[in-house]
């Protein structure tokens, strides 16, 4: 064991806070940008996308090995076991919002080559929500402000309304016009996309309970009833 | 030997003890002293007084001021980078940038400028909800606060910049656009019949009628153009009228297009509504609202009017049972040259000014414009004008 002082040890770990801070936003620069070329139908936008989720692989791997390096060299307890451990469940999470970032691309890469309706939605909207939850979570992990921790809990309830609204929406609006079917049964699946971001966003938010209080907890309400 | 330089050594020391006590009993060199340690303390005095005034300077600088040391960590911020990126002082000094930032694109650009050794700007868009975009500019310094070269980062909020840039840049965009597809169908048109369509009746008449059609919203883009530039640019000549009988003008002049559509036009208004504003851009802007909740709603759909006094204010309510608008389309309906459908709107002779002349002119008296919309159901527009006489 490579034994290093306490201010030393600090900064290691100041290091992986931000590294996980930039792996977060690089996650958030994905969601934004995937919308952005599903708003627009920019297909070089969604092939950006698609191409940057590698970074956000590589930094996958990368703060991985660092959280192992530090288990294994200085043999972390309490806090810092829990912020080690917590480090390597929010990567977990970060790496599925940037793969569903991806999904979203290249839903809008399909879409632009159809000559459809420019339907959205309520999406903008959906998305504008998981993105404040997605910076909240990471602000609380910074500021280690559970207030902040309750505030992505909250939002996560109004994100499921919001799916189940424009979810409604989207049937109506294929019932009512076979010829939008195609176009609103790809949306309905970007909907799902980013509802399934907020569950990663509000999983975050739960770690930075954890590493505040010691206490492993289901916060939010879709996440204690399973559904 | 070694004991006779240690002899040495503690004769030396002896030396310099007995010659400081001497000097300590000299009147002289007490004074010295005393003037050496008012001096120092003035010293003192003045650089904590200096660094208040930099601090204060610093401090009432409207852009954020970071400091940060080789390392990447700030040693130094101001109010507004506090402000700014909506951190209290303490979150910031001693960690790394991107803590405040959550911007790993304006941690790697800060860090790539600081090894060029010279000031470089850019803008970024910040990680959030609210779409904020942020001005960095990074400028190396030789000798920091610590001594040690150090990087100075220099935040400003631009995101209401960005803003009026995009809508300026949609705006000679649009313009262009508007004028030339009316004119590349004139010159089209004028072409053919030079080519020899002339001669043939049947397919002049046609041709010429779109000629006049496309020159008449040619005329038509321009006068809004017109009346978009004064409501902008001048104070509206304000007099006192009955809005009561000008909304019952408005509707009896619209009730021919209502007819003609299949859409029933009501109006509810009390008597003798006045208001103090300039009656031709109010008339402007009843002519817009209600033409437009006539042109969106289908057959058989109802469009009211309804005005009231409510405080200090007349509220005047268009809604209608038309197509609605989509809540994507409802943040952008003002702009000009913005269309919801853009075939529908050119089709109806739209210039896709009416909206944007509706705005300009409510907000120039004073007043505000709403809407309030769901898709397929209808919209309703309300417009709330100040009744003071001052105003």
């Amino acid at each position: 064991m490579i034994s290093l002082t306490r201010s030393q040890f600090e900064e290691e770990l100041e290091k992986l806070r931000n590294m996980l801070l930039a792996m977060g936003s690089e996650a958030d620069r994905a969601v934004s940008d995937s919308m952005q070329a599903l708003e627009e139908r920019d297909v070089s936008m969604a092939e950006r996308v698609i191409d940057g989720d590698d970074r956000i692989d590589e930094m996958d791997l990368r703060i991985e090995t660092e959280c192992m390096r530090l288990i294994a060299l200085q043999h972390p307890l309490a806090r810092d076991l829990r912020l080690v451990g917590t480090a390597l469940k929010i990567i977990t999470d970060l790496e599925r919002i940037g793969d569903h970032a991806v999904d979203i691309a290249k839903v809008a890469r399909k879409l632009s080559y159809e000559s459809g309706h420019r339907m959205l939605a309520d999406l903008p909207r959906m998305a504008t929500a998981v993105r404040r939850m997605l910076k909240n979570a990471l602000d609380a992990f910074v500021k280690h402000d559970l207030s902040l921790v309750m505030t992505v809990v909250d939002a996560d309830d109004e994100v499921d309304d919001l799916f189940h609204v424009i979810r409604d929406d989207l049937h109506g609006a294929m019932q009512s016009d076979p010829g939008i079917v195609v176009e609103a049964s790809y949306l309905l699946f970007v909907a799902h996309y980013l509802e399934r971001m907020a569950d990663h966003a509000v999983n975050i938010a739960e770690r930075v309970y954890y590493v505040e209080t010691a206490e492993l907890s289901q916060l939010a309400k879709s996440h204690r009833t399973g559904s | 030997m070694i004991w006779l330089a240690l002899l040495c050594v503690v004769f030396a020391a002896l030396a310099v003890y007995f010659g400081l006590r001497s000097r300590q009993s000299d009147p002289g060199f007490a004074e010295e002293i005393s003037k050496l340690k008012e001096a120092n303390g003035q010293l003192a005095a003045h650089a904590a007084n200096y660094h208040d005034q930099l601090r204060a300077l610093s401090d009432s600088s409207g852009a954020g001021m970071i400091v940060l040391d080789p390392r990447g960590a700030v040693v130094h911020a101001n109010a507004a980078a506090g402000r700014i990126l909506n951190s209290v002082k303490g979150e910031l000094v001693g960690h790394a940038l991107i803590q405040a930032t959550l911007s790993s694109e304006m941690q790697q650009f800060v860090e790539g400028a600081a090894g060029t050794g010279r000031p470089v700007t850019q803008d970024f868009t910040m990680p959030g909800s609210q779409a904020r975009v942020l001005r960095a500019s990074v400028y190396p310094l030789a000798v920091g606060l610590s001594g040690v070269p150090e990087t100075m980062l220099v935040l400003v909020d631009v995101t209401e910049l960005h803003r009026l840039e995009t809508i300026r840049r949609d705006f000679v965009a649009n313009v262009s656009h508007e004028l030339r597809t009316p004119l590349a169908s004139i010159r089209a048109i004028a072409e053919t019949l030079q080519e020899g369509a002339l001669e043939d009746g049947e397919v002049a008449g046609p041709f010429l009628e779109t000629i006049i059609r496309e020159t008449d919203r040619l005329g038509r883009i321009s006068q809004d153009l017109l009346i978009l530039s004064d409501a902008e640019s001048k104070a509206p000549a304000k007099n006192r009228f009955n809005l009561s009988a000008l909304l019952q003008e408005v509707v009896n002049r619209s009730s021919r297009h209502a007819e003609q559509s299949g859409v029933e036009l009501n109006l509810r208004v009390p008597p003798d509504l006045a208001i103090n504003a300039s009656e031709d851009q109010i008339e402007q802007v009843l002519v817009n609202l209600v033409d437009n909740a006539i042109k969106y709603t289908p057959s058989g759909g109802t469009v009211c009017v309804e005005a009231s006094q409510e405080e200090s204010k007349v509220v005047v309510e268009v809604s209608d049972t038309g197509i609605g608008i989509m809540q994507q389309d409802l943040p952008r309906i003002f702009e000009r040259f913005y269309r919801v459908d853009k075939a529908r709107s050119r089709e109806s002779g739209g210039t896709g000014l009416g909206l944007s002349i509706v705005k300009n002119i409510v907000e120039a008296h004073g007043g505000e414009v709403r809407v309030a919309s769901e898709f397929n159901r209808g919209s309703t527009f309300s417009i709330a004008l100040p009744t003071s006489k001052e105003q």
